[in-house]
């Protein structure tokens, strides 16, 4: 009975989140609320919706209905529907001319309307939703059909082009650690921004930016507590990390020995810096019965993992 | 027939409209407007519109404006009548193509209304303790109550009744089966009181409730980041950059009560 879809529940009850398919359709769904005239083929009075009345309806004389209810007429052949204003081809040229000019960092505003020069049009918010309905639906009533599919297509990349420069100059101001740890709490992303563009970048930004909060809420509290559990974490931390090369290479070391199963040979092929004091003083037995490198612990070093693990963490690596 | 259609009518803001371009008439040009741009829509189902996408949008939950709800109840039902009606006497093919337009219709409405309502069910779902327990007045939250960095951010006060009456009724009734199924399923295999040198300092292990010690109940997420347009000039502190049209992407916190006021719109 009704051709345009509904999107699925946005509550989503029970499902994990597969959102992209719900959210275009929502945004399709929201589109289809947007006017466009259409040209009847029978006569009707005035209907009655709960959105509005629209009509009345006689043959051959333009009425403006929301694009839901021109599809469904046009569908059943019942209509015409007037391509709107701006799914020309001269006006998608113009937008597509601003787009590409590399001075212009902000998203194209307006241009005069191709029926009325007086008047400056934008682009719709869901210029896209609205856009690959009506080519789909009704081709014919276009004048040059074809040409809009690419003009439209290349306006779209030249925007999300666009869109991630300045996501990522948005990434670049966000410094969770700036002082006294407080992250930017809002961005004007300006205006120019359309419906699947925002619906791209929302979700994965959002999230960032929530994570970002918190590890900066994170490493205030860490701060604050100080000589506490997180200062001492730490501290702990960052004596291990100083040496990161070093514990590494012992694991190879160790599985190299492994693999070797020899004893021998212990002396000779160790570069580490930790090994040189061993390597200076041969007596000082380096490997054990096992074949397992005896580690050689500085006073205050942290203990580093035990070298019988090198072998299974070996594949981590 | 006749009659059902002048209540509808009576019922419509808008009345007969004379359309003339796409483009012109909203405050909010087409371009930056979410909503469509039907010149007069209702204005109830404008408001359905708005709060539906907004609820949508939204972490928390938002007030809800019951008239509205009530009439597009009504309006639904008006409507159904009217397709009843016609669906049993159908004479030309243009009969037929009304009814198919008014089902149509129908459909969309009540999809629109159906998950606005879900969504405020599944936002009182995840926090029924925080929201009942808010559901007092002079409410006070701290956003961020485990994070005591901003010691001067004052408390900021949630005025209540944000659900309607039969909203209350269903999350009293969700948080006695939650309650009800976390004693039988945990609580009840924990100790019932910890006692301890100070008594004001006991901990009563079996309650779900907020004690002095443990903060037991989750607050919704008003940390969380969104995206909004602004409807008008932005005017305050901060907020002085932000032109009527802009997008925002800023902390819920921030944000709400621009939204509740009506200033920003969220985008979904």
């Amino acid at each position: 009975m009704s051709n345009l879809s509904l999107p699925p529940s946005s509550a989503g009850i029970g499902k994990p989140d597969n959102g992209t398919v719900a959210r275009f359709s929502m945004q399709d769904f929201m589109s289809e609320e947007s006017c466009v005239d259409v040209v009847p083929a029978f006569d009707c009075p005035v209907l009655s919706f709960i959105s509005g009345d629209y009509g009345p309806f006689t043959a051959g004389m333009a009425v403006t209905v929301p694009l839901w209810l021109a599809v469904e007429l046009r569908k059943q052949y019942r209509c015409r529907i007037t391509p709107p204003a701006w799914l020309c081809e001269e006006f998608l040229q113009s937008v597509l001319n601003y787009e590409k000019d590399p001075l212009n960092e902000t998203f194209f505003s307006s241009a005069p309307s191709p029926l009325d020069p007086s008047t400056p049009l934008p682009l719709p918010y869901h210029y896209q939703s609205i856009a690959t309905v009506l080519l789909q639906t009704c081709p014919s009533d276009f004048p040059k059909p074809k040409s809009l599919l690419p003009l439209l297509q290349d306006i779209e990349f030249l925007r999300s082009s666009k869109s991630s420069n300045i996501l990522k100059r948005l990434s670049r101001t966000i410094d969770g650690s700036d002082g006294d740890g407080e992250v930017e709490k809002s961005f004007n992303m300006r205006s120019g921004w359309k419906a699947m563009e925002v619906q791209g970048f929302k979700g994965v930004t959002c999230k960032m930016l929530e994570g970002v909060r918190g590890l900066a809420y994170g490493k205030e509290e860490g701060k604050k507590v100080g000589s506490g559990v997180s200062g001492g974490g730490g501290g702990g931390g960052e004596t291990r990390s100083e040496r990161p090369s070093g514990g590494r290479r012992k694991f190879q070391n160790s599985s190299r020995r492994r693999d070797e199963n020899t004893e021998s040979n212990n002396n000779t092929t160790s570069s580490t810096p930790n090994r040189q004091s061993q390597a200076s003083n041969p007596d000082t037995p380096t490997v054990d019965e096992d074949g397992l490198e005896i580690a050689n612990i500085e006073d205050g070093e942290e203990l580093e993992e035990p070298t019988r693990q090198g072998g299974a963490l070996r594949r981590f690596r | 027939m006749a009659d059902l259609i002048g209540e509808i009518d009576q019922n419509l803001f808008g009345g007969l409209n004379t359309f003339t371009s796409t483009a012109n008439n909203n405050d909010l040009s087409d371009a930056e407007s979410s909503v469509g741009s039907a010149a007069d829509l209702s204005g109830d189902y404008e408001a359905l519109m708005k709060a539906w996408k907004n609820e949508v949008a939204s972490p928390t939950l938002l007030p809800m404006d019951e008239d509205v709800i009530t009439t597009i109840i009504l309006l639904l039902k008006n409507q159904e009548t009217l397709v009843t009606q016609l669906s049993s006497s159908v004479t030309s093919p243009t009969t037929a193509l009304q009814l198919n337009l008014y089902r149509i219709e129908l459909d969309r409405t009540k999809y629109v209304l159906a998950d606005y309502l879900r969504t405020r069910i599944r936002k009182i779902e995840r926090n029924v303790l925080w929201y009942l327990r808010s559901y007092s007045d002079g409410f006070q939250y701290k956003l961020n109550p485990n994070h005591d960095i901003h010691d001067s951010e004052s408390p900021k006060e949630i005025k209540t009744m944000y659900m309607s009456s039969k909203e209350l009724k269903f999350a009293k009734g969700f948080k006695k089966i939650y309650e009800k199924h976390m004693f039988e399923t945990v609580l009840k295999h924990l100790p019932e009181t910890v006692l301890d040198s100070q008594p004001q300092l006991n901990l009563n292990l079996q309650s779900l409730e907020d004690t002095q010690m443990s903060n037991m109940i989750d607050s919704p997420k008003f940390d969380a980041y969104v995206l909004g347009r602004f409807l008008v000039d932005g005017q305050g502190d901060g907020w002085d950059d932000y032109k009527k049209g802009n997008m925002v992407l800023g902390v819920w916190d921030e944000l709400r009560e621009k939204v509740e006021g009506g200033q920003v719109e969220l985008c979904p």
